[in-house]
């Protein structure tokens, strides 16, 4: 990518040739390689080299934008006048006047350590151990198991007419692993993966979780006590967390709207948004509107504290910024951190011990489709163990779980101390504990 | 050319240099554009330029890749070289080759340019379909619109000496209504593409159409009980009703999976694995449908290919790389969202082809069923073949006769004994769209169907 200061000149120069003085840019360059063995071959190695760019420009009192992942001095005019013509198309809005932002406040610094990285070489030697390790643990480890594995790093930068000069650079690695096991005619599946040490996955675990599925059986129809795992709330604080959203909130795509200092949630609830989770390698100290970024209570003791917004949509809402803009080609819209609820007191046996009969849900799928963001309906394929006696027992598969998210949230009874997020290289992650639900349908046999 | 003949050549011969047998370069170069209204104001513009390289090497069943947004002469170099630096560390096997031009024919004709169409305009036009969405009835409180287009240009070149490029323009307007009531919310949704220009709304269907679709389907269900959940007689509607058989078994015979025995219909070719009336196709070439392509990304012309015929497995979908494995040539099926993904086997236009069944036999043969007049997206594991998907439009069928509407349903089951449970299929095929993910991306693909029957099926419900 060509320097910095060689970008500022250019923009600056194709905004003045359209009389434009307000802009601003967020560059990027990273490199990454990944590497995929299935079963005992290496099959598939790969790396890149990316840079972008997204470009804001202010004329006449509208804002427009765009990206681009060319970024040189030739196509930087062509994308100014893209951004200009886009700024023509926006209706002037009484309750927002957008701007380009400076400050002299100190912006929070990055607290996640070096992340574990490495060379190709490497790779190869972890996921050879990594899949050895898979085989020799278990003789129904089968055919078509794989691994997966990824390093990446790179820096962005914020320029603007104002002065503002911000960066923010990140590294980060992860190991992902998919078993395959056989036992006669069934055939299970497990997903594992771990952000950081990539030598560290747990390959006993990884085997444990498909063996323990093999002949599964089916449940009865009905209405049943569920526990969660971490995994599968994630995807459900995945799925809904735009209701959470300010923008969402005013247009009436999320029941929060005025709810800010009511109760939406079992009081055991604390859902909290933190872009600067310790060790994580994906922390932001700034956000897409150049505000500096902040942890804040989402929800405290099940009760509403904050909705999140970028500056357009605080300004509309009559509020502050949460510094949770995410700048894209559309421009600045509103995206959550590490987005998480907080662990609670109990061991997993404890809650599952409160739990006393119920179903155990440890994946669930098609979140995509069958979890209506809007109205908070769901309806999911889901797989896990049944809860009887306060224990686990036997796997069950092919059924489904109903409901409602927002009841779902009013409806929690137990929240354990096993705290797990998602596995991503992304700003925007969840994290969850595992989560005692009283009452939810069941549709199976 | 989106870069010269010359540097192509010259990053294939460095990335055959250390003994790969096999090196292909696809370069890319496209614009996205999208306008979002809500509420009937312009709410973003949006325009993404997409632009960069990729370059993969095989060694027999080994493959490398890398890929690269400079397209300076050094930057793509420097990717050839890493390529050859991962493959091997021998000497140059393949055969010396010259590069010869292909162009291809193209179908899909274009007569109104998404460029050449003002961003003022096609907002104008969504806040047509807004209107028209919102004017529906007083129980609508919410409308969003969005209209976007894609111009992408690609050029694939390789060391058999292929040198050719496409250019595909996508068009695709999509409206989400809310109808609210008694402070509960329900969704409805219309989003129609084709690969072809701004003429899609006026011949294929208008932006008011769009809206009065979504509004529809947001009162009814605002309208609709909660689904009891059990097993039913299910019929599915045509049109993105096919959705079923892409979850269900069209992600099952990609060659992605297939060729490492990664999919429960892996090694059954020539074998039943469905119902005698299913016959199922994965068509490239029908002329502006949104999952044509004229080539696929590795440049093979794409194919009609006859997945299932008559319930017998006849073939599966399959990109070069995965083919060698496999021992079957491509079938025009590798695609990728964008260069900086790897291509492999990817569905384009999957439909079950029209049967002899009488919709009204259909309907009529259900004593205690649910018809399912819209569905939603799914997903599979297509090593175990459970699948699932959402129903956003259902009512239940009594002694015959479609009754009230229903709500909140999701089916789910395994997809060889669904496949084998399609036992009526009607006459009347028709196609939706969607945006298809895998490991190689999102790409647009269309799902099709008629109206067909699946003898029991798992419906999740409360």
């Amino acid at each position: 990518m060509i320097s910095i200061d060689i970008l500022k000149k250019t923009v600056a120069e194709a905004c003045g040739a359209l009389t434009v003085t307000d802009w601003e840019f967020i560059a990027s360059s990273g490199t990454s390689i990944s590497a995929s063995m299935i079963n005992d071959e290496l099959v598939e190695f790969s790396s890149s080299q990316d840079t972008g760019i997204t470009l804001r420009l202010i004329h006449d009192g509208k804002e427009g934008s765009v990206t681009s992942d060319r970024v040189d001095e030739e196509i930087i005019p062509m994308l100014v006048r893209k951004a200009y013509e886009n700024s023509l198309i926006k209706e002037t809005d009484e309750s927002y006047s957008p701007e380009i932002f400076h400050t002299d406040e100190k912006y929070p610094e990055k607290n996640s350590p070096s992340s574990f990285s490495c060379t190709a070489e490497e790779m190869k030697k972890v996921l050879s151990a990594t899949q050895k390790a898979l085989f020799e643990s278990d003789e129904r480890v089968a055919q078509g198991t794989s691994s997966d594995i990824a390093s990446s790093c790179g820096e962005s930068f914020l320029e603007n007419s104002s002065g503002l000069s911000l960066s923010n650079s990140y590294s980060s690695s992860y190991i992902a692993s998919q078993v395959v096991v056989k036992d006669g005619d069934d055939v299970k599946t497990a997903f594992s993966a771990k952000e950081g040490d990539v030598s560290s996955l747990d390959m006993k675990d990884t085997v444990s979780k498909a063996l323990c599925r093999l002949h599964s059986g089916s449940v009865e129809s009905g209405v049943y006590k569920i526990i969660f795992s971490p995994e599968c709330f994630n995807m459900f604080l995945s799925a809904y967390s735009s209701a959470f959203s300010g923008k969402n909130a005013l247009l009436g795509l999320s029941p929060y709207k005025d709810k800010v200092g009511e109760l939406i949630a079992s009081s055991l609830v604390t859902v909290i948004d933190d872009p600067l989770y310790p060790g994580y390698a994906m922390q932001k100290t700034y956000d897409g509107d150049a505000r500096p970024t902040y942890r804040k209570d989402v929800v405290r003791n099940g009760r509403l504290e904050t909705l999140l917004y970028n500056r357009q949509w605080a300004l509309k809402a009559g509020c502050e910024s949460t510094g949770n803009g995410a700048a894209t080609s559309a421009g600045s819209v509103i995206s959550p951190y590490s987005f998480y609820v907080e662990k609670g007191n109990a061991t997993f046996d404890e809650l599952v011990r409160e739990c006393g009969c119920g179903i155990y849900i440890t994946a669930m799928k098609g979140f995509h489709a069958g979890a209506d963001p809007v109205s908070g309906d769901f309806s999911i394929e889901s797989s896990g163990f049944m809860i009887g006696d306060g224990k686990t027992g036997c796997p069950v598969e092919g059924f489904t779980v109903a409901g409602n998210f927002f009841q779902l949230l009013k409806d929690i009874k137990g929240i354990a101390d096993d705290l797990e997020f998602d596995v991503t290289v992304s700003t925007f992650r969840t994290g969850s504990p595992s989560i005692l639900v009283d009452s939810l349908s069941i549709a199976g046999k | 050319m989106l870069i010269s003949p010359d540097l192509i050549k010259k990053a294939l011969d460095t990335a055959l240099s250390t003994g790969a047998d096999f090196a292909e370069v696809f370069v890319e170069e496209s614009f996205n554009n999208g306008v979002s209204l809500v509420d009937s104001r312009v709410d973003s513009v949006s325009s993404a330029v997409i632009s960069g390289l990729g370059i993969r090497v095989y060694s027999g069943l080994r493959s490398a890749s890398a890929s690269t947004s400079d397209l300076s002469d050094d930057a793509v170099i420097a990717a050839a070289r890493n390529v050859a630096a991962i493959i091997g560390d021998g000497k140059r096997s393949a055969e010396p080759f010259v590069l010869t031009e292909r162009v291809n024919t193209n179908i899909h004709r274009i007569e109104i340019v998404p460029s050449s169409v003002s961003s003022h305009d096609k907002a104008q036009l969504v806040r047509k379909m807004c209107l028209s969405a919102k004017s529906y009835s007083p129980l609508i409180s919410q409308v969003t619109g969005t209209f976007l287009d894609v111009d992408r240009r690609i050029l694939v070149a390789n060391s058999g000496g292929l040198l050719t490029e496409d250019r595909q323009i996508r068009c695709r307007m999509a409206c989400s209504a809310v109808a609210s009531k008694g402070g509960e919310s329900q969704t409805g949704f219309c989003g129609p593409g084709r690969r072809m220009g701004m003429e899609m709304l006026e011949k294929i269907i208008t932006p008011e159409e769009i809206g009065r679709e979504a509004a529809r389907q947001a009162v009814v269900n605002i309208e609709a009980d909660y689904i009891e959940s059990g097993v039913y007689p299910v019929a599915i509607e045509n049109g993105f009703g096919g959705v079923i058989f892409h979850e269900s078994c069209g992600h099952s015979l990609e060659a992605t999976r297939v060729a490492y025995g990664l999919s429960e219909f892996a090694g059954k070719k020539g074998q039943q694995i469905a119902n005698e009336k299913v016959t199922a196709v994965d068509d490239g070439t029908i002329a502006n449908a949104w999952g044509s392509i004229n080539i696929d990304d590795e440049g093979t012309p794409s194919q009609k290919n006859i997945l299932i015929e008559n319930g017998i497995l006849k073939r599966y979908m399959v990109d070069r790389f995965n083919g060698r494995r496999m021992g079957e040539p491509s079938s025009g099926s590798a695609r990728r969202q964008n260069y900086q993904y790897t291509p492999t086997s990817r569905m384009t236009n999957t439909y079950i082809a029209a049967g002899n069944d009488e919709d009204e036999d259909i309907i009529a043969s259900m004593d205690d069923g649910l018809y399912c007049a819209k569905m939603g997206g799914g997903s599979v594991n297509p090593t175990t073949g459970e699948f699932n998907f959402a129903v956003t439009e259902a009512y239940r069928v009594k002694d015959g006769k479609i009754g009230r509407a229903v709500r909140g349903a999701s089916l789910i089951g395994k997809g060889s004994r669904i496949l084998m449970d399609i036992d009526m299929v009607g006459k009347h095929m028709l196609t939706g769209q969607g945006m298809c993910g895998s490991s190689s991306g999102s790409v647009p693909t269309d799902v099709g169907q008629p109206l067909i029957r699946v003898k029991s099926i798992t419906v999740g419900g409360r």
